[in-house]
């Protein structure tokens, strides 16, 4: 993980992609999906390592990460974290599922939801 | 030759025994006796063709269209359920029960061979008075309507739903359908007493990128329009209803249950519909 990129800018990226019509509107609010999953997840995972909970780095980093909130008495950052993993699944493997400008302004603003509470933590016990 | 039709013949001995009388005299006479004595008799013991039923119609206007001759057309069909249900009507006026047995009518009796029609219930003169009355209005016919309305039951205001997979997987795992039992008491107390209107979804899903990966996944469908703020807190109620419940189990529970409901905890994700 880069130490020195800061994985908000994901979601700030995606918020102007949203609605940035120089791109055609389908591959536009796929992306737009992808990267607000992955500025909350690198956050996640940043936040697990900045309060001393270590997880594997490996190929199922994705699924260590969300665990540990789960384990840790942080569900509620683990459920929204699972719930946009699924529609960024959705969003980068399954054609013909649908992915919306709603769905992006939706999920971006779940992404926030989850973002102040990531940063609402001071330590995990 | 000029040959004498039976209206002919009846007519002949009719002038004949009412030489005063003219021809349309005689006539109305004959069109009253032939409505107050034949027709009630004739109508009274007229076998009626088959009924045709609604599933008749039905197939003959899903085959009717690519096999015209074989069968019957739909609105012949209609039009003869019309038909019979008419003469019912009349016949049940004129005394009829709806009994066809009814119609076994002439027989020998012991002391001669004359033919002879047992003897009904009904007076000729009742008969006479029930045919001539108006007929009742005949009930209109739902045609349309081949089965009686089937009212549904009112809506719960709420359905939690298991995905077939999770049902297979709790009849494999009775740790697990205890622990889900307690969970979905739990997730009805909390609709009930705070006037949620939601569907729950309980599903089983394999992360599509981990495979191995399983989860329990308790999908949210509020019901009636929210704000994303309300939705937050829907949602945090109920994973709090859940997970409490989870924790109260383990509190008596051995180490080998506690590990199992741990292990259900990291595995099991709320999502809300957004």
């Amino acid at each position: 993980m880069q130490q020195g990129f800061d994985p908000r800018k994901f979601s700030e990226l995606a918020k102007i992609l949203m609605i940035d019509g120089k791109y055609e509107k389908d591959a536009r609010f796929r992306t737009v999906i992808g990267r607000l999953y992955y500025s909350v997840f690198l956050l996640a995972w940043k936040k697990l390592q900045d309060t001393g909970i270590s997880v594997e780095d490996n190929e199922k980093i994705h699924k260590s990460v969300i665990e540990a909130f789960n384990d840790n008495r942080l569900s509620n950052i683990a459920n929204g974290l699972d719930q946009l993993r699924k529609k960024r699944v959705d969003a980068d493997y399954h054609m013909l599922a649908s992915v919306t400008l709603t769905d992006c302004r939706n999920y971006a603003e779940l992404s926030e939801y989850i973002t102040d509470l990531i940063d609402q933590i001071r330590e995990i016990r | 030759m000029s040959s004498h039709t039976l209206y002919d013949q009846i007519l002949s001995v009719a002038q004949s025994l009412n030489p005063e009388a003219s021809t349309d005299d005689i006539l109305d006479g004959l069109v009253t006796i032939l409505e107050n004595e034949i027709l009630p008799e004739v109508l009274q013991y007229m076998e009626l063709p088959k009924f045709p039923s609604y599933s008749a119609i039905l197939h003959s206007e899903s085959t009717g269209r690519l096999v015209k001759k074989k069968f019957e057309p739909t609105e012949t069909l209609r039009k003869r359920r019309i038909m019979i249900q008419r003469i019912e009507a009349l016949k049940r006026q004129l005394g009829w029960d709806g009994n066809n047995e009814m119609r076994t009518l002439a027989y020998f009796s012991n002391s001669s061979n004359v033919a002879v029609i047992p003897e009904l219930h009904v007076s000729p003169a009742e008969k006479r008075k029930h045919y001539l009355e108006k007929p009742e209005m005949l009930a209109p016919e739902k045609i349309d309507e081949p089965y009686p309305k089937i009212i549904p039951p009112p809506k719960a205001p709420y359905q939690i739903i298991l995905s077939e997979a999770f049902q297979k997987k709790i009849l494999s795992d009775s740790m697990l359908e205890n622990v889900f039992r307690d969970i979905e008491v739990g997730m009805r107390q909390l609709i009930a007493s705070r006037n949620f209107e939601t569907d729950v979804d309980v599903t089983l899903q394999n992360d599509f990128e981990i495979p191995s990966w399983e989860k329990f996944v308790i999908n949210i469908i509020p019901l009636t329009p929210m704000s994303f703020k309300e939705k937050m807190n829907v949602w945090t109620l109920f994973d709090i209803a859940i997970r409490n419940k989870i924790m109260d189990l383990a509190k008596d529970a051995d180490e080998k249950t506690k590990e199992s409901l741990r292990d259900l905890n990291k595995r099991l994700y709320l999502h809300i519909e957004l």
